[in-house]
């Protein structure tokens, strides 16, 4: 657990076979890029562990321990390395090892900052035979520890759904107690790799051991994992009068995993705890801490126990471990996936978005009663101060609705609640001047004023003999009266609307030529056509 | 005398307390930290009684209850004004110390010792005896929470200052946090409204400052910050971490040396760091005029994991002893209180009350948005940002379809649109991922269809609006009585009837006039009250005269078209046409 001295072997990252197995040590395969808080997969030492001839085919055993910063994690895996040595090399016997024997793997070391960084599984994969015979592989692996001063949420919650995904067994460390902020912290973690995982037919993880460091109430619940099981049913129990959000919580742990434990572990004494030079003997430590660690070491990892790792109930390859590191971390890499965030700058967000959404609904719902479409044409003049006055109406309710954060921080909603204020008003403002009577009048007005100039063209030049033109205004005549029907029809049905837009540009046309050349002003066209004298001023000519 | 009186008052206290220890069950198991509801009055001893007033037994009040069951906060106001309103406080300014924290950690411990330096404050041992008994708020060892709501203790301590002054001080004990009954609410409320009301607000941690820890202040308090309204200066006072069964001196030495260090460190703002990370900090240094740490070491093992433990000092380890004898002055000692000022004001004890009673009506309204957990929060976001972005999508989409420069659209198409674009904008709702699951999720989806649906109902009003044949009926009405009056004035002015072409003009007049007058409105969109009269008028015109001469007209026009085709075609009709104009 202490000292400055760095006990552990330098990481071993070199391809060499001879050079692994001489000198075994922790390989980072997730690296943390700290100013950019972005996650790496490290490939290649991934795959020089996992790789190997003869492992690559066996299902894979993953033993993780997660957890916040400086509670033991690493110290804890020491122990699992030195029970996994020990039963390779002599079986059973007194796998603890002896007293005087500094305590070797896991690079750890005493004080109040991080230590293990990213991910890192020890470089010796190794294999262990269960009872029924069959060979599996078995992994260590160690996560950066949650919640230090230089990670933000996301950073925890990445290293922890990693290492949740790809473990079959999870041991959650945690300190003195299960508080309901470990449950909460441990439901954000859980559902962040539920949904990097696609196509989840089952529960998404396996094992979940929640393990209780520096335990102080042995006299309610004893130590080991018989007290351990009882407290954990205590608090993950489900009532019907609880509140939502305990529920919730409960029944979310309960669904994510298959099986869930507890461990009640001992402290293992003030000196293991407060002593710089503590190297891990097995003397400085508490009698009663070694006592439960050799129930705690087996039950994870005797043959009879160990668990393959599975996704969607099909058994991990070594070798499929490594793809499935490789897809997660890409997900992880990309941002299709919500961050997520602290506390105070979810709920801020969630408040700002719903008092934004809220103040666009009373902003649209007031212009809809003033010009909706069951309303009159209105005047811009009076539309603009009536969008004016709505405005002003949802920034103050806006301004006014409780929201954590700050106005710093709600200033950029009210920002985008004014952008999107300003494109309703300019939808209504269309919407207004489609409604104006004589932009839609045009066309049947330019029509009607051709068919009676037309048919009063042709009655003159019929009365004078000449039957050719007459008859040819006469055609025109019917040709626009055809038109005339055919837009109404168009307009009163709604079908056909491209030519009822070709209709309208030809007479726009001709209105643009007529206007241009009788140098009559548009206004003064449409109110000769509403009266009827259009006539009066063909005769004239 | 009066240092008689002194004498006794101080003496008085000590025998409550001892009496009520002696009168506990000796069987029972009394242990480590954390505090129980007042005991009920119990005298022994008449001597108690002093022939001034009936003097309560010291003791834990509690003046916030939680009701467990709805998650709601209540008021004692009575007993507070028991406690406050005492004639020989009420107009002193108040310093009120407060212990909050996660539970089970201690708080309810360090309390005690704190009440033990009230009653002793003048003597150099006023920790007490070896074999002493812990007495105080209530406390008990076990992993389930003890306290509830907030408690005070129930004796306000006269305190002369320094300067002169007197002040009162007041001893407050919270709730813990994040047990496995409380929700982020209940935790942020009690933690606010401590916060809120104390001049030194300690928060009991415990071996580290975490990132957590932070969040979780910066989320309370930011809660309390809401609830407190026009702040001009910073809304708290002072902050004291206390870090608990600290591991690390050789790093940050015990006391508070090692724990101003370690504070700056932790509290540290870089360029370098995350948005997030310098937030929280950025955050903690605004809300807080003053901010402390304490690195305390641990009791000793016997003190954790004794179930008999009662608080004697023998039991606890002599580093923790030392750095509790540093501690507790300097929260309580004269020259270090900290008296309670809101707004740059100095808040008596009577003041105080009253801003109980503001903030725990506040807490108890529903204005302020509620604190909820990291999921919860984030699956509300998540979720909340998909509907505004698939709402849009709609939105725009159609606009394209049938905005206010589109022309009429059929009502089967619109509807055929609307329902392919509603498809689209709910298939990318559930594309963006979200947190919260699929149950959380449909309840927004099922927000978002609704407010489709009303989006919808106002795009079919506006293509309704533009329905040619709707807005024509009262000008097409007026141009008809135009033209039939003329017709008929014409008539009758030829056959000799003066008068009734007259009035049939004058009628005509008066229908050119309304056509202008609704032609001016409907174009500049002014007095539209005036032009919805013309358009009843209209409206009764087409109903009971117009729509019966309509069936006529129209056989009429369609044999007009039919001849005017003939003549078209026939070229040796000319003289019949020439005839007919003649006529």
């Amino acid at each position: 657990m202490l000292s400055p001295q760095r006990v552990a072997a330098a990481a071993s990252r070199g391809a060499d076979d001879a050079m692994e197995s001489s000198k075994p040590g922790p390989v980072q395969v997730v690296l943390v890029q700290k100013d950019q808080h972005s996650f790496e997969l490290d490939e290649k030492a991934l795959a020089s562990i996992l790789l190997q001839d003869h492992i690559r085919d066996l299902d894979v055993v993953v033993v993780s321990v997660a957890g916040a910063f400086r509670k033991g994690k690493s110290f804890i895996l020491d122990f699992m390395l030195r029970y996994l040595y020990s039963q390779k090399e002599s079986g059973h016997s007194n796998w603890l090892g002896d007293p005087e024997e500094p305590l070797t793997g896991f690079s750890w070391r005493g004080g109040s900052d991080p230590e293990t960084t990213g991910i890192q599984i020890w470089s010796e994969v190794f294999t262990v035979e269960k009872p029924g015979g069959k060979k599996v592989a078995v992994v260590l692996m160690d996560t950066q520890g949650a919640f230090d001063s230089q990670s933000t949420v996301k950073d925890c919650a990445t290293i922890f759904a990693l290492s949740t995904m790809t473990s079959s067994v999870q041991i959650y460390n945690l300190s003195q107690n299960i508080q309901e902020d470990d449950l909460q912290q441990l439901q954000l973690f859980t559902e962040y790799g539920r949904l990097a995982m696609d196509e989840i037919f089952q529960k998404p993880f396996q094992t979940l051991m929640f393990l209780v460091r520096d335990w102080s109430f042995p006299y309610e619940y004893s130590y080991g994992l018989q007290g351990g099981m009882a407290f954990l049913d205590k608090r993950l129990q489900v009532k019907e009068h609880q509140h939502e959000e305990i529920q919730n919580v409960r029944n979310h742990i309960h669904s994510c995993f298959s099986d869930v434990t507890c461990f009640l572990l001992p402290h293992p004494g003030l000196q293991v705890a407060t002593s710089p030079d503590f190297d891990g003997k097995l003397k400085d430590i508490a009698g009663e801490f070694k006592e439960q660690l050799q129930a705690l070491i087996p039950y994870v990892l005797n043959p009879s126990k160990l668990m393959e790792k599975e996704i969607n109930g099909s058994k991990v390859t070594c070798r499929g471990l490594l793809e499935y590191f490789k897809a997660y971390i890409k997900i992880y890499q990309g941002e299709d996936l919500p961050h997520p965030k602290s506390m105070l700058q979810a709920t801020a967000e969630a408040n700002n978005l719903a008092a934004a959404a809220s103040a666009k609904d009373i902003y649209y719902n007031n212009m809809e009663e003033v010009c909706g479409g069951e309303k009159p044409y209105l005047s811009p003049d009076i539309l603009e101060e009536k969008h004016c006055e709505f405005k002003q109406l949802a920034l103050d309710h806006f301004k006014k609705t409780k929201k954590m954060g700050g106005k710093d921080f709600s200033f950029r909603y009210q920002q985008e609640l004014e952008e999107e204020i300003k494109e309703l008003y300019e939808n209504f403002c269309k919407h207004n001047g489609s409604k104006n009577v004589f932009s839609t009048f045009r066309t049947p007005a330019v029509l009607f004023t051709g068919i009676v100039a037309l048919y009063i063209a042709s009655g003159l030049t019929g009365f004078i003999g000449l039957e050719v033109v007459a008859q040819l205004f006469n055609c025109m005549v019917g040709l626009l009266l055809i038109a005339l029907l055919t837009w109404g029809y168009i307009r009163y049905s709604g079908q056909y609307r491209e030519l009822g837009g070709a209709i309208d540009f030809g007479a726009a046309y001709v209105l643009e030529q007529a206007s241009s050349h009788i140098g009559n002003s548009t206004q003064a066209t449409v109110r000769d056509a509403v009266v009827g004298r259009p006539s009066m001023d063909k005769k004239a000519q | 005398m009066a240092e008689g009186d002194e004498a006794a008052r101080g003496q008085q206290p000590h025998q409550g307390l001892w009496r009520r220890r002696r009168t506990s069950d000796p069987s029972a198991a009394v242990n480590h930290v954390s505090s129980t509801t007042s005991l009920g009055e119990n005298y022994e001893d008449d001597d108690l009684v002093n022939s001034d007033e009936v003097m309560k037994k010291p003791c834990p009040v509690q003046i916030v209850l939680a009701h467990e069951d709805d998650h709601n906060f209540e008021l004692d106001e009575e007993a507070l004004e028991q406690i406050l309103l005492q004639e020989h406080i009420r107009d002193l300014n108040i310093v009120v110390v407060s212990v909050a924290g996660a539970f089970r950690k201690g708080k309810s411990f360090l309390l005690d010792f704190m009440l033990r330096y009230m009653y002793n404050k003048d003597s150099q041992s006023w920790i007490g005896g070896n074999n002493e008994p812990l007495t105080g708020f209530t406390w008990r060892g076990g992993c389930e929470r003890e306290t509830t709501g907030i408690q005070v203790w129930n004796e306000v301590f006269v305190i002369d200052r320094p300067n002169g002054t007197k002040v009162a001080v007041l001893l407050m004990d919270t709730q813990g946090a994040f047990d496995s009954q409380s929700t982020i609410k209940d935790c942020a409320t009690v933690f606010a409204l401590s916060t809120m009301t104390s001049s030194v607000q300690v928060y009991n941690l415990s071996q580290n400052i975490q990132e957590d820890d932070l969040q979780h202040l910066q989320l309370f308090t930011e809660y309390g910050r809401l609830a407190m309204e026009e702040i001009y200066q910073k809304p708290f006072q002072t902050l004291m971490f206390l870090i608990r069964d600290w591991s690390y001196p050789y790093e940050h030495s015990y006391g508070l040396e090692g724990g101003k260090q370690f504070l700056e460190k932790r509290l540290q703002v870089k360029q370098n760091q995350h948005e997030e990370l310098q937030n929280v900090r950025k955050h903690i240094h605004n809300c807080f005029s003053n901010l402390g740490c304490f690195l305390l070491p641990h009791p000793g093992l016997k003190v954790a994991t004794n179930p008999s433990f009662d608080g004697r000092l023998k039991d606890i380890d002599e580093d923790f002893k030392r750095e509790l004898r540093n501690l507790v002055p300097l929260l309580l000692a004269p020259e270090n209180l900290v008296e309670k000022e809101i707004s740059g004001s100095k808040v008596t004890c009577r003041d105080l009350v009253e801003y109980f009673k503001a903030y725990i009506k506040i807490y108890q309204g529903e204005e302020l948005p509620h604190p909820k957990s990291m999921l919860q929060a984030t699956a509300e976001a998540n979720n909340l940002a998909a509907v505004a972005g698939a709402r849009d999508t709609y939105c725009k989409s159609m606009e394209q379809v049938c905005g206010g420069d589109k022309p009429y659209i059929a009502p089967s198409d619109l509807e055929r649109k609307h329902l392919d674009l509603k498809e689209v904008a709910i298939k990318q709702f559930r594309s963006v991922k979200k947190m919260g699951g699929d149950e959380f999720c449909r309840r927004y989806q099922d927000q978002l269809e609704a407010e489709i649906e009303e989006t919808y109902a106002n795009f079919i009003k506006h293509n309704d609006g533009k329905n040619i044949f709707y807005a024509a009926r009262t000008p097409a009405t007026l141009f008809a009585v135009m033209f039939a009056m003329y017709i008929i004035s014409g008539l009758t002015g030829f056959i000799g009837l003066n008068s009734i072409a007259v009035l049939c003009n004058l009628v005509m007049g008066l229908a050119l006039i309304f056509l202008c007058t609704w032609a001016y409105v409907k174009y500049s969109g002014e007095f539209r009250e005036i032009g919805t009269v013309i358009d009843q008028i209209a409206e009764t015109l087409w109903e009971q005269v117009l729509k019966p001469l309509g069936d006529n007209l129209m056989e009429e026009n369609i044999r007009q078209s039919v001849t005017n085709s003939i003549k078209a075609g026939l070229t040796d009709q000319v003289s019949h046409h020439a005839r007919l104009k003649t006529d």
